[in-house]
C-alpha cells in the first residue's frame, strides 16, 4: 500500500545497477572480446554465440530489465508535466505497459522460436562469398 | 558610492495568472554604497524615480520571507543580496519564476500556500488538553533532526528555482514537502497517515528529481533536497518510520 | 552580444551540476531508449541472416562507428549520472553534490568514455 510509488522509485535504481553489470557483459563480449574485434562480427559468430542457452538468458534479462528501466524513466517523465491528470496518468501506464510487452516479444522472438539457433543449425551464410575474417572463424 | 543600474521586469497593473515574468524591462540608475542591499536600491527607485514601481519588503533583515525576488537570474532576498558582491554594474531584477505576476516584483503566493496547507503545516499534538509546555531539548534526537529544517520563511525562492514547478503547478514543491517532514519527526505530533498521503502521492515527493536548484536558492541554507530524499526512503517501507515515533515517544 | 552571452551563461550558472545532472540524463535517457528500439529492431533480424549479415556489415561503415561512439558516450554519462542520483538518493553527498557530479559523473567519465572510444575509433581507422 505505502510502498505504491516508492516501489517504482527503488526498482529504477535497482535495475539500474542491474544493467550497468550486463551492460559492460554484454558490451565486452559483443564488441571488446578477441575474435569479435576488427569487425569479425558476423551472423556465423552471433549464430554460435547464441545458440548456446544461457547467453540468450543474459540477453533476454537484459532486455527485460532494460524495458522496464527505460519506460518507467519515460512514464516519470511524462508524469512531470502539470497538464497530465491522474486519469492521464493511468492511461499512459496501461500504454507504456503494451508497448513493453510488445517490444519485449519482437527482442524475445530474436531468440525463441528462432530455427537458426537450435543446437547443430546450419549457417546457410556458408556458401555465399565470405569475408576472409568471417572465413577465419568459422574454421576455428 | 557606486552608480548602478537597476532593469527591472514590470508588468501590467492586473494579474498575469499563471505565467511568469513577462513584460518590459526598465532601467534605473541608482548611487548606492558599497554596503546597501537590492533592497536599498529599490526603495530609492521609488522614491526618488518612479513611485509607481511595485514590490513587497517587510523586516528588511531577512526573516519574513516577503522580499523574495530575481536577481540576476537567482531567487533571493532582496534585503540580504548586498549589491557590492553581484560585481555588476547593470542589476536584472524581476519577479519570481512559477508564480502569478500581481504586478512589477509582486507575486501571488497563493499556488506556494495552496501546497504549504495540503501537508497540514501546523503541529496537530497528540496531547491536544496536555496542560504543560510539550519541550524539545535541542540535544534529543528530533531537536538533532530539526535543526536546519525549521528556518523556513516561506519565502518561495525553492518553489521558484525548481524546474519541475514551472512546468507542472501540482507539484507540492520543496518547502512544504520539507515542513512535511518536519512534522512528520517531531514526536508530538500524531497527524501521520495524512501527510504520508500527500506526500506520497504522485505529485508529493515522485516529482523530485534532485535538481538541488532549491538548495542552492534557499536563504536560509535549509538543505530541502535532504529532506526530500529522506522522506523518499521512508516512503519504501509500508508503515514509514513516522509511525513508531509516536509509540517511542510515548504519545501515542 | 558578448554581453548576452555571458547573461545566458550567469543566467542559469548558480543551479549548473545539478540542472545538467538533469538534463543530460533525461535526454541520454530517451535517445537510450530510441536506440534500444532501433537495436531491438536489428537483433530480431537474427531470424533472417541475410538481412542480419547485411546490417553488420553496414554497421562496420565509418559513420556507423561514429554513433557507435556517440552510444557510448550516452551509455557512460547516463550511468555514471545515474550512479551519482542513486547514491544522492541513499544519503550520501547530499551536501556535496556539485563535486560529485564534476568528479565522478563528468570526470570519471570522460575517462571510462575515452578508454572505451580509443579502441573503436583506432580499429576503425586502421581498417
Amino acid at each position: 500500500m505505502m510502498r505504491g510509488r516508492a516501489i517504482h522509485w527503488w526498482l529504477q535504481r535497482v535495475t539500474g545497477a542491474a544493467l550497468l553489470v550486463l551492460l559492460v557483459l554484454h558490451f565486452w563480449t559483443n564488441h571488446y572480446a578477441s575474435n569479435v574485434r576488427r569487425g569479425e562480427l558476423s551472423f556465423e559468430v552471433v549464430q554460435q554465440r547464441m545458440s548456446n542457452p544461457w547467453m540468450v538468458a543474459i540477453e533476454i534479462s537484459f532486455l527485460l530489465i532494460a524495458l522496464y528501466h527505460g519506460l518507467n524513466g519515460l512514464r516519470g517523465i511524462i508524469l512531470d508535466y502539470g497538464w497530465v491528470t491522474p486519469r492521464i496518468a493511468k492511461s499512459v501506464t496501461s500504454l507504456l505497459v503494451i508497448l513493453g510487452l510488445v517490444w519485449a516479444y519482437w527482442g524475445v522472438t530474436a531468440f525463441v522460436g528462432n530455427r537458426h539457433l537450435q543446437p547443430g543449425a546450419p549457417n546457410p551464410l556458408k556458401n555465399a562469398v565470405q569475408t576472409p575474417e568471417a572465413h577465419v572463424a568459422s574454421a576455428r | 558610492m557606486a552608480t548602478h543600474s537597476f532593469r527591472i521586469t514590470r508588468s501590467g497593473g492586473e494579474a498575469a495568472a499563471g505565467r511568469t515574468s513577462l513584460g518590459s524591462v526598465r532601467s534605473y540608475e541608482v548611487e548606492l554604497d558599497e554596503r546597501m542591499t537590492v533592497l536599498d536600491g529599490l526603495v530609492q527607485i521609488q522614491r526618488e524615480k518612479d513611485s509607481s514601481l511595485a514590490f513587497r519588503c517587510s523586516c528588511r533583515v531577512g526573516m519574513c520571507g516577503t522580499c523574495a525576488m530575481l536577481v540576476n537570474y537567482e531567487p533571493r532576498l532582496a534585503c540580504q543580496t548586498r549589491v557590492a558582491p553581484l560585481k555588476s554594474s547593470v542589476i536584472h531584477i524581476a519577479p519570481l519564476d512559477h508564480l502569478p505576476v500581481i504586478k512589477d516584483l509582486v507575486v501571488s503566493l497563493e499556488p506556494f500556500f495552496d501546497k504549504w496547507k495540503q501537508v497540514k503545516p501546523a503541529l496537530h499534538p497528540a496531547k491536544k488538553d496536555a496542560k504543560e509546555l510539550a519541550i524539545v531539548p535541542p540535544d534529543s534526537e528530533f531537536g538533532q533532526q530539526a535543526q536546519g529544517k525549521r528556518d523556513c520563511i516561506t519565502c518561495g525562492a525553492c518553489y521558484s528555482a525548481c524546474s519541475i514547478t514551472g512546468s507542472n503547478s501540482k507539484y507540492l514543491g520543496p518547502a512544504a514537502i520539507n515542513r512535511g517532514l518536519l512534522r512528520l519527526l517531531d514526536p508530538r505530533d500524531n497527524a501521520v497517515d495524512e501527510r504520508v498521503e500527500v506526500l506520497n502521492a504522485e505529485q508529493g515527493v515522485w516529482r523530485c528529481h534532485t535538481q538541488f536548484n532549491c538548495v542552492a536558492a534557499c536563504p536560509k541554507g535549509i538543505n530541502l533536497t535532504d529532506s526530500i530524499v529522506r522522506l523518499k526512503r521512508a516512503m519504501l517501507k509500508p508503515k514509514t518510520a513516522f509511525h513508531g515515533k509516536l509509540a517511542a515517544a510515548g504519545n501515542s | 552580444m558578448a554581453n548576452s552571452l555571458r547573461l545566458a551563461i550567469r543566467k542559469y550558472r548558480w543551479k549548473y551540476a545539478g540542472m545538467l545532472g538533469f538534463w543530460i540524463q533525461r535526454i541520454t535517457g530517451l535517445a537510450l531508449l530510441a536506440y534500444l528500439f532501433l537495436h531491438v529492431k536489428t537483433i530480431h533480424q537474427l531470424n533472417d541472416p541475410q538481412k542480419f549479415q547485411a546490417a553488420l556489415d553496414q554497421f562496420g561503415q565509418p559513420l556507423f562507428k561514429l554513433g557507435e561512439i556517440g552510444l557510448l558516450a550516452a551509455v557512460v554519462a547516463h550511468s555514471l549520472n545515474g550512479i551519482r542520483i542513486t547514491l544522492v538518493d541513499a544519503g550520501y553527498g547530499v551536501s556535496k553534490q556539485r563535486q560529485m557530479f564534476w568528479y565522478l559523473a563528468i570526470g570519471v567519465g570522460a575517462v571510462i568514455f575515452i578508454a572505451g572510444a580509443l579502441p573503436i575509433l583506432i580499429y576503425t581507422v586502421i581498417k
